[in-house]
């Protein structure tokens, strides 16, 4: 059963790689030049390197506190795996910035050159040092058998839960640099990430990590269910963070045009069924009835699917393209002269050659990545809970 | 400080008359191939000065048309956008963008408050006009023709959007030249939305009252 289960899982990998390079290579060699990035610099590409590092610090902030602060026996026995997973959710977080940006072979100017003043540089830089400490804590941990109690252990753990945060914080407030733009979050952004990134970690080990019952780690279904308070409370703290922050919108006169197109106008389906059903009311059920009910685990980790969904969209719509459109549309006090153009810049067609095009292939192949990656290190390293290395250091 | 150039637009003497855009279009984007001269699809989202229509601004009336273009602000929210050092002042105080580590994150895009800065994603055949010219793949913007500044040698120059204007609504020169001086020390032209702090070196003198 593993064997096919290891088939089927590397004929997905291939597929949504191909998508992946696809899509990175038409963002990169457009068919047409397309006036929209003049307009909408940032695309689903910056949206899919944001969104793998919120998953990846999620996945890492969350097992490391189960396992250190509250002591879970499962949450410890199953270190390894899960810092692994975070890992394999970052490298494609961090090949899709080198897909993004368009001209990576500058990009060792990010050190090189760096500006501490910029927020992008030093994203350049948590990035870094956040993968470093990762790598190094699952090194260490496997060297030393998983054990946690190592002050080595301790320390880059510890590097780990910081950088990992501050990465995310920083990924946030780089929304905001525009100061012509007060709807575009600015303090709300750094936050608003922060729990995303843990509403998306719980959300991924409920439905990605191995803690069911049946795989025989002892505590398993206790650390499920740690998994699932963590994440009812993230998923209700980013909603009301989220309505808290549109109602300052709504209030600011200057930031009001945003609100109203989240709420009631051009991106109001992205919002209420991409983000608020998706990404709130079913997870929060889905986790209630889990804890209260006992319900079985499936509709529990289809709930946890759908959130992952809802959080992407709401990256994608209200927080990326909506701070972008109003940038130039709204709150910008002019308007391009030219003929055709201002037909082609309105919210409709934007929105649509935004969305659907192949920088959203290239965010949803990464997981192609991840895939390839999860394959890999299930054969390759040690990662199960008692399993030492036999081999090159760190390998089986 | 050191010694600034800045340019002052003056709406009174401005016919909209788009030579301007023409000539920043012809000095900075068009380039030629074996069969003439090539422009980008949508060429006035590329120029580096643009035409617009003012919708608020200073009590003007809806759609007063206005050319906009990099402000040069002597606080650059791009510059501090910029990763990379890539966005920088030179020694006049100009805002400019070094190509050679330059990784078009487009943050500098995002950050400018007056937008005015946009990319050309795509391919265009022939040659840059010129060193400093419109590359497809980085930030543009504008750099008061840097070009001439390096021909210039360190003496004077005249950015090509000046020299076209017929009507003198372009003046252009340092900031302790006698002309620039009397226009700012009379309060004659306005910043664009001063209270960002950006400290514009582009100045606006705005349509008399007669003139709107």
């Amino acid at each position: 059963m593993k064997g096919v289960n290891r088939i089927v899982k590397l004929v997905a990998a291939i597929i949504l790689l191909a998508v992946m390079v696809y899509g990175v290579y038409r963002y990169r060699n457009p068919a047409e030049p397309s006036p929209e990035m003049a307009i909408l610099p940032w695309g689903p590409t910056v949206v899919g390197y944001i969104f793998f590092a919120l998953l990846s610090g999620g996945i890492a902030d969350s097992a490391l506190l189960h396992a250190y602060i509250e002591r879970n026996p499962a949450a410890r026995a199953l270190i390894k795996k899960s810092l692994y997973g975070a890992l394999a959710v970052l490298i494609p977080g961090i090949i899709l910035v080198f897909s993004d940006i368009l001209h990576p072979e500058h990009s060792l100017w990010f050190y090189a050159g760096f500006n501490p003043l910029s927020r992008i540089a030093w994203n350049a830089v948590l990035y870094i040092l956040y993968g470093g400490f990762l790598v190094l804590l699952i090194i260490a941990l496997i060297r030393g058998n998983g054990d946690l109690e190592r002050p080595i252990v301790k320390f880059l753990a510890l590097a780990t839960v910081a950088t990992s945060i501050n990465l995310e914080m920083n990924l946030g407030m780089a929304y905001g640099i525009n100061i012509a733009v007060p709807a575009w979050y600015g303090v709300y952004s750094g936050i608003v990430f922060v729990i995303a990134a843990f509403a998306l970690g719980s959300a991924w080990e409920l439905l990605i990590g191995h803690r069911s019952p049946e795989e025989g780690v002892e505590g398993a279904e206790g650390l499920a269910r740690s998994y699932a308070w963590e994440n009812l409370f993230s998923t209700i703290s980013l909603g009301l963070i989220v309505f808290w922050s549109l109602l300052a919108l709504y209030s600011w006169g200057l930031a009001s045009p945003l609100a109203k197109h989240i709420v009631a106008g051009g991106m109001a389906s992205y919002f209420w069924i991409g983000y608020v059903l998706l990404a709130f009311i079913i997870p929060v059920a889905g986790a209630t009835l889990y804890l209260w009910r006992r319900t079985d685990r499936l509709v529990l980790r289809a709930s946890m699917a759908l959130l992952i969904v809802g959080i992407a969209v709401l990256l994608l719509v209200p927080f990326n393209f909506g701070g972008q459109y109003l940038r130039l549309e709204e709150n910008v006090m002019y308007r391009l002269v030219g003929s055709g153009i201002e037909e082609e810049l309105s919210l409709g067609p934007l929105l649509n050659n935004y969305l659907y095009g192949p920088e959203l292939l290239a965010f949803i192949g990464a997981f192609g990545v991840w895939l390839i990656l999860d394959i890999l290190g299930e054969a390759l390293l040690p990662l199960d809970p008692g399993e030492k290395p036999r081999r090159l250091y760190i390998l089986k | 400080m050191a010694r600034r150039v800045m340019m002052v637009i003056d709406m009174n003497s401005c016919t909209n008359c788009m030579a301007c855009v023409v000539a920043c279009l012809r000095e900075n984007v068009a380039r030629q191939n074996g069969d003439g001269v090539v422009l980008p699809d949508d060429a006035i989202l590329y120029s580096r000065t643009k035409p617009v229509y003012v919708d608020r601004w200073s009590g003007l009336p809806p759609r007063t048309p206005l050319f906009i273009q990099c402000q040069h602000c002597e606080n650059a929210p791009c510059e501090i956008a910029c990763p990379t050092g890539a966005t920088y002042k030179d020694e006049n105080g100009v805002v400019r963008l070094d190509t050679s580590n330059c990784v078009s994150c487009r943050a500098c895009i995002i950050a400018c408050p007056y937008g005015v800065r946009s990319l050309y994603h795509g391919d265009l055949e022939g040659e840059s006009p010129n060193e400093y010219g419109l590359e497809p793949g980085f930030p543009d913007k504008c750099n008061f023709c840097a070009h001439r500044a390096d021909r210039a040698g360190g003496g004077r120059w005249t950015p090509a959007c000046v020299e076209a204007c017929a009507f003198n609504a372009r003046i252009f020169g340092y900031s302790d030249d006698k002309h620039i001086k009397d226009i700012v020390d009379e309060g004659k032209a306005v910043k664009l939305f001063p209270t960002y702090g950006t400290e514009p070196k582009l100045l606006y003198i705005l349509p008399s009252k007669g003139r709107r």
